[in-house]
């Protein structure tokens, strides 16, 4: 039986903000119970707020539960031993806008622990993969939206992590990007890779996705096969409207 | 006691632990902050130095502002000197015509004109920020003793510094040399000026007053030598410009450089 | 082991940042052009004009590598914060406690690179009139680089204190004029009731004692003896450490 690329048990997570004395509870999850299994593609759906963010920044140690447990790859979430095997996109990558993509892709590359030798063969095919060979030499704070999310996609991809983590990786993007992404992202789960990824598009996560969850108020609300939503009517997108809307 | 605490305590106590022992170590002696005769105009600036730990530079800044305030040429009863140019109206003063009296008295070297009301106030102020920079003490100390005949206030000068700096050897001749001038005795006066003029940061005012008392009592081959002292390695241009100027006049007396049986 | 070399990577990162930003190199630039107004200050100091090259020079390195440092430190770990590119580092397997001490070395290395940059032109210009350093040179600039470090180390924990860069600065500045009065302090403490002089006397213990550390006047002084290195050494290393661990502990502690 293989371990599980990603478990969060009833995970709960209060954000407490004090300001002039005064402190403010704000709920991000709420017991979330969720398991991502290793070679899948797994979808994160819900309203903005509804905690899909807080849950990826959990499993990367970016926050700190509340309660409840994470797992990832069967390590306990924030070592460094279960980050070594994670990578991350986040919603808007940002880097040093001094450095060139390949100097940004090295430094992160050293970070993640990959062998000298293999640094710079790994930064010049991770340029390659996502497209950004032809603006090897320009600094990061030159490039435009989709260039900095194919960058982002680059480091997440630098270290060969087991799981990628990628929050609304397609927002913003043309749809060219969007093609090219999703065709990566298929490539990467044939190669063995499991995805964990959040997003709004509902028609970008049905084509891509085995399984979804749709949280709702911090708390998994729903959670879909590809068959289940490939025999619904109104497919995805209407599975995901009635799950917000009931009470 | 949460872990949070307990580190910021541990911390601390680390911190008073190295600042207690770094307590123990030996400082340089210098005075006070409340020792440190500021004039109302510099309080301010000296407090903004000392603050950063600028001590010297303070020092620096004052002892240049003694200069400036030295090369004003002022009157013998104390007011700005004025010269009047050939229209009339108030010319530029150059301080070297009247500082060495070279329109009126070729022959003056030796400026005994001007009161200088605060030459000892400055050089207070700027030794009780750094009491070593003894080239400040001398050269406060031989103006207000020789050139404005001060000399109580040159003593003053001298005692403080020699608080800081008692192994200073040239603190010593320069007591002793004022108390020959006050006792009427030029020669002795040279006798102990001769030996500071060697030490290789005396300051060329001193050197100048050196070579002036030796050829007051005639010793013109001596005082022509430390005038070519002062010419070959002063970088003050008025005091090279007056010894060329000694020096030539020293070589047109017949004694300069007899030869001395 | 693993730690210290992921500090390496983070502190050469950050020693690229300082020399790329601007800021870095108007720094150095900036100070070469006062170094040569100092040509001027030491003119007018006529037969003292060493001494005035000397001190004006070497004040100016030591206030050049101090803005360099404290600027550096008040911003470096708050910039990424606000930038988020701090997500990219700590999703990777980087110990917190290691990019704080990365970027902190990065920045004194920084430091370090134009303060001798500064000496050197400085060492020129005195040569160019005439002048020799002097002994201990190298030891006061060193000195320099240490004050600054133990205000840099001092501004990376205000920092992560008060998230705001401007109350770092401006405790950096504090603790900087503070420490050169610590005998006044304890002046005025001697004139306190006893419990507010016990409080005061552990306010001066917790200060950093810039004297120690200011080997401009120690040099000039006819009653020093040599600079007691270890205690030197060993103090802003204490200091530092200190203000560094407590930094990591705060910085462990936050969340992005």
């Amino acid at each position: 039986m293989t371990v599980p690329a990603l478990r969060l048990s009833g995970l709960v997570k209060i954000y407490s903000r004090s300001h002039l004395g005064r402190v403010t509870k704000t709920t991000g999850l709420s017991g979330l119970d969720l398991t991502v299994n290793s070679g899948e593609i797994f979808g994160l759906l819900g309203l903005n707020g509804a905690g899909k963010t807080t849950a990826m920044k959990l499993a990367l140690g970016l926050l700190f539960p509340t309660a409840g447990e994470i797992a990832v790859l069967g390590l306990k979430a924030g070592t460094d031993e279960a980050k070594s095997l994670v990578g991350y996109l986040p919603e808007l990558p940002y880097f040093y806008p001094y450095l060139t993509p390949v100097e940004s892709l090295e430094f992160y590359a050293r970070l993640s622990g990959v062998p000298g030798g293999l640094i710079k063969e790994r930064a010049a095919a991770m340029l390659e993969k996502t497209g950004l060979a032809p603006h090897a030499k320009k600094r990061t704070g030159e490039f435009s939206k989709g260039m900095l999310e194919r960058l982002g996609l680059a480091q997440a991809l630098v270290h060969d992590p087991r799981l990628l983590i990628l929050d609304e990786p397609v927002s913003g993007l043309d749809p060219l990007a969007v093609w090219d992404f999703r065709e990566l992202f298929l490539e990467l789960n044939r190669a063995g890779k499991t995805l964990f990824l959040s997003s709004h598009s509902i028609s970008e996560v049905e084509k891509i996705c085995h399984r979804v969850a749709i949280l709702k108020a911090g708390r998994l609300a729903a959670l879909v096969g590809q068959n289940e939503w490939k025999s619904a009517p109104g497919g995805l997108e209407e599975i995901f409207v009635r799950t917000v809307r009931e009470k | 006691m949460p872990v949070k605490t307990a580190a910021f305590v541990f911390a601390a106590a680390m911190l008073a632990l190295a600042g207690y022992v770094s307590r123990l170590s030996p400082r340089p002696d210098y005075p006070q902050a409340d020792a440190i005769k500021s004039t109302a105009e510099s309080g301010l600036e000296d407090a903004s130095l000392l603050s950063m730990g600028f001590r010297r530079l303070a020092a620096d800044v004052n002892f240049i502002r003694l200069l400036q305030y030295y090369a004003q040429p002022e009157e013998p009863s104390g007011g700005r000197l004025r010269q009047e140019g050939k229209d009339g109206k108030q010319a530029k003063v150059f301080s070297e015509y009247y500082v060495y009296g070279l329109a009126e008295a070729p022959d003056n070297d030796h400026f005994e004109g001007g009161v200088y009301a605060e030459l000892k106030t400055r050089a207070m102020h700027l030794l009780s920020l750094d009491p070593y920079f003894s080239y400040a003490a001398l050269y406060a100390a031989g103006a207000l003793a020789f050139n404005v005949n001060r000399p109580a206030e040159a003593l003053d000068v001298l005692f403080y510094a020699k608080q800081y700096r008692p192994a200073e050897w040239k603190y010593d001749s320069y007591i002793a040399a004022i108390g020959y001038s006050k006792a009427g005795d030029p020669a002795r006066v040279a006798d102990v000026l001769d030996k500071a003029v060697s030490s290789p940061d005396c300051p060329a005012m001193l050197k100048q007053q050196a070579a002036f008392f030796n050829k007051k009592i005639g010793r013109n081959r001596r005082a022509y030598e430390i005038y070519e002292d002062i010419y070959l390695h002063s970088k003050d241009e008025f005091y090279v410009r007056n010894a060329a100027r000694q020096m030539a006049l020293l070589k047109g007396k017949p004694d300069t450089f007899a030869v001395t049986k | 082991m693993r730690t210290a070399r992921i500090a390496s990577i983070i502190a050469l990162e950050a020693l690229r940042e300082q020399w790329k930003n601007r800021f870095f190199q108007l720094v150095v630039i900036f100070s070469g052009v006062l170094l040569y107004a100092a040509l001027l200050l030491g003119a007018m100091a006529v037969e003292q004009e060493r001494r005035v090259l000397l001190d004006f020079g070497q004040g100016l390195i030591e206030l050049a590598g101090l803005a360099s440092v404290v600027l550096g430190c008040a911003y470096a770990v708050l910039r990424d914060m606000e930038t988020k590119t701090i997500y990219l580092i700590l999703s990777r397997p980087v110990p917190r406690r290691a990019y704080i001490a990365g970027k902190y070395a990065g920045i004194l290395l920084g430091a370090a690179c134009a303060m001798a940059c500064m000496a050197a032109l400085h060492i020129l210009l005195l040569k160019f009139r005439g002048a020799a350093p002097g002994a201990g040179y190298a030891a006061i600039i060193f000195s320099s680089w240490l004050k600054a470090a133990v205000a840099g180390a001092l501004t990376v924990l205000v920092s992560l204190i008060s998230t705001s860069a401007l109350s770092a600065l401006s405790m950096a500045g504090i603790f900087w004029t503070l420490g050169h009065f610590t005998q006044e302090l304890r002046f005025i403490s001697s004139r306190l009731s006893p419990a507010a002089a016990l409080l005061s006397k552990l306010l001066i213990w917790i200060i950093p004692d810039m004297g120690l550390l200011n080997l401009r006047d120690a040099y000039a002084a006819a009653s020093a003896a040599a600079p007691a290195w270890g205690m030197i050494i060993g103090y802003s290393a204490v200091y530092s450490l200190v203000c560094l661990a407590l930094a990591s502990f705060i910085f462990s502690r936050k969340e992005f």
